[in-house]
């Protein structure tokens, strides 16, 4: 899964959001580093539903114009908590090794 | 929010299909609004530049995800097209010119016929391949050739004899008779009329410009390939299509080199390096394109 999407579908995890609060969200959760413009965020909501995992929940009108609100659907909550766990499994990794290696001299050194 | 950013927004929405705009316009404009700062009156660039890539993308029917499985059926079928129609144009412009030149024909009557059976089987191929029956589309492309191949043998010109393009669209054809791509959808089912272009410089080079006619048509196929190296950033198809496209050029010249009798190695290291640099770049620039796409 790549990063943006990972970010857009755990924008969702909590509560339905329409398109900018899922940009706002999507930012704060990815501490800045994923921010999507408002096409790229449409083209990737396109692709998404279309994987069945995001759906519309909601519909209505501000200032005239349409609002969507999105959901996670089953599929995209067990995507997202896959992925999720992928990347957990990754991160340990590195980080339950990281100490031991730190304290033991590099080899020919000792 | 200034009236001036959403006229400007509205008309930059305008760059989408129509129906995707009644979808979706009045969302994404609410949704450009909110996001733009207080007292903005032009669109962001980077908005610009996603809306821009959105609807070439909408266009293109790039709007969902596709395995790369199926990227390659599909740019096979566009190649294998493309292959066809270009042999079939050039072949056709070579009878036309012949026919109205006046003079001796530089072929018999029975190559010329012969030649006549083949475009004739090769135009069938190529409706066959646009109404998705492959089978009929193998058994014409290949009767096609065979006929070429006999006009080669009778007239001894390896050049103006054959359709050269049709072994690899034949091969291409192949995978399709058991996986078939989806029907032809977004901007790569217009893939085929690229090859009459070329066609068409190459004609309208040697006529008017005979002096540079070589440059500008090498400068056509490149322009061909830099244009599908940068729609990668919208559909890795075209790129694919237009990479196997020019590996028959290259095909073509290692047969001739091992047709010919290789008398410098090096020279034709060179010559094969130098042609098979434009399909290499773009049939792994594509493929990796195609790899990443498919990640959800």
């Amino acid at each position: 899964m790549r990063e943006p999407t990972y970010f857009i579908l755990a924008a969702l995890q909590d509560e339905p959001r329409h398109g900018y609060a899922i940009i706002k969200q999507t930012e704060a959760l990815s501490r800045g580093r994923v921010k999507p413009a408002t096409g790229t965020l449409y083209t990737a909501l396109d692709r998404l539903a279309g994987e069945g995992f995001v759906h519309v929940v909601k519909e209505e009108i501000v200032n005239g114009r349409a609002r969507r609100y999105y959901a996670l659907t089953s599929e995209g909550r067990a995507a997202l908590r896959a992925e999720a766990a992928h990347l957990a499994e990754a991160a340990r990794v590195v980080i339950d090794r990281a100490p031991r290696q730190a304290t033991r001299p590099a080899a020919g050194l000792a | 929010m200034s009236a001036d950013l959403e006229r400007r927004y509205t008309r930059l929405l305008h760059l989408y299909p129509a129906a995707y705009r009644r979808a979706r316009g009045a969302e994404l404009l609410e949704t450009l609004l909110e996001s733009a700062e207080q007292g903005r009156t032009r669109p962001a660039a980077r908005e610009v530049a996603a809306l821009v890539l959105g609807a070439l993308r909408a266009y293109a029917g790039r709007d969902r995800r596709q395995s790369t499985r199926l990227s390659w059926l599909v740019a096979f079928r566009a190649a294998a097209l493309m292959l066809l129609v270009y042999d079939l144009a050039e072949r056709a412009v070579a009878v036309a010119f012949d026919a109205s030149y006046g003079g001796p024909s530089i072929w018999t009557p029975f190559a010329l016929a012969l030649t006549l059976v083949a475009l004739t089987l090769g135009a069938c191929a190529v409706g066959a391949v646009l109404r998705g029956r492959y089978g009929i589309a193998v058994a014409t492309a290949t009767a096609a050739f065979v006929a070429t191949l006999v006009v080669t043998l009778s007239t001894g010109d390896v050049v103006f004899g054959g359709l050269w393009g049709f072994p690899l669209a034949i091969a291409l054809l192949v995978p399709l008779l058991r996986h078939r791509p989806p029907p032809a959808a977004g901007l790569v089912r217009y893939a085929p009329v690229l090859p009459l272009l070329l066609v068409l410089v190459d004609q309208g080079a040697s006529a008017v410009l005979p002096g540079i006619a070589g440059i500008l048509q090498r400068g056509a196929v490149l322009a061909l390939c830099a244009g599908s190296l940068l729609w990668l950033a919208v559909d890795e198809r075209l790129a694919m299509a237009v990479g196997l496209l020019v590996l028959n050029t290259m095909l073509i010249q290692t047969a001739f080199l091992v047709g010919g009798g290789v008398r410098s190695p090096a020279g034709a290291a060179v010559a094969m390096a130098i042609t098979g640099f434009a399909p290499v770049v773009l049939l792994l620039a594509s493929a990796t394109t195609a790899r990443r796409r498919a990640r959800i």
